[in-house]
């Protein structure tokens, strides 16, 4: 639960600095535009190191099967399933809009990007861009929920709930936090995870948005 | 990402080789303390991202539902297929 909280207590800070304009990112050129791609490659250099060292390593590898690709699959059908459902309590959206959105898998930046191509001879631009903005929010989201709830995820589910919630991310933003959460052991079914949800965005966006 | 898994296999590689190091029993806390800065400079990036912002207010409920619903259903679909396949591969 400390955890949980320093985490909320950090990113809300970060927020709160941005907004302000106390920090601002632009005024350090390129570095600062591009300081949350050095962060994360910092993360998952360290992750590498933790994994190295680890004594088990071995063990984790063995253990690897190939019914670790039924992860990424359940994690895409829990996420149009739900989304399916959760349709009903949206107006103004159909249900293959929703999936659209929810087909993005946390990957926000090329879920919105597609969603408001794809959908701009359908609705039109205003209503394209407004989707493709829900659906860069939606992802977002889902991320920091992924982020925030890492450890309540493992604690009440099971050491893949950050895995499926994370989605894409799993690979990238969210893997430092699931390994430190759910265990080493963890490590090959998120990367398993994350690649092969990331193929499946730009298919399964781009299917819903034909409908 | 294909450079982002290539890091993470030099780190592994940096990780065997480093082994008898102990400082590096300490990697853990290393990684909370980079994920808080990374956590910060998000922050920092989304808050000050206008278009975000701007439409938080109007789009942003409806953006939650779909983030928690696509979240929890993968999350209930994964604890599903956790415990008909992969539980009893722990307790061996």
């Amino acid at each position: 639960m400390k955890g949980t909280l320093i985490v909320v207590l950090v990113f809300a800070i970060g927020c709160l600095a941005g907004y302000s304009g106390l920090i601002n990112l632009e005024s350090f050129g390129e570095i600062g535009a591009n300081l949350t791609m050095y962060v994360l490659y910092l993360l998952i250099f360290l992750v590498g190191i933790s994994m190295g060292c680890n004594p088990e390593l071995k063990k984790i590898i063995k253990s690897v099967s190939p019914k670790i690709f039924l992860l990424p699959l359940v994690t895409i059908l829990g996420t149009l399933c739900f989304s399916a459902l959760v349709s009903l309590l949206i107006s103004g959206w159909g249900v293959f809009d929703c999936l659209a959105v929810g087909s993005g898998m946390g990957y926000y930046s090329l879920s919105s990007v597609l969603i408001s191509q794809y959908k701009e001879a359908s609705l039109g631009v205003q209503l394209a861009a407004e989707l493709g903005t829900i659906a860069l929010l939606t992802n977002i989201f889902r991320e920091m929920f992924t982020l925030i709830c890492a450890p309540l995820l493992v604690r009440w589910f099971s050491p893949f709930a950050p895995i499926a919630s994370a989605g894409v991310t799993a690979v990238d933003v969210c893997l430092p936090v699931i390994i430190r959460t759910a265990g080493d052991r963890v490590l090959p079914a998120a990367v398993v995870s994350g690649v092969v949800t990331d193929f499946s965005v730009p298919v399964l966006v781009s299917f819903f948005c034909s409908l | 990402m294909f450079y982002l898994i290539l890091t993470m296999l030099a780190g592994v590689v940096a990780g065997l080789l480093m082994r008898k190091v102990k400082s590096l029993s300490h990697i853990g806390k290393a990684i909370s303390v980079t994920i808080y800065l990374m956590l910060f400079v998000l922050g920092v990036k989304i808050g000050s991202d206008e278009n975000i912002l701007a439409n938080l207010s109007t789009l942003g409920l409806q953006a939650l539902l779909l983030a928690l619903a696509g979240a929890m259903g993968s999350v209930f679909f994964a604890a599903v297929l956790y415990k008909l396949l992969f539980q009893k591969d722990v307790n061996r």
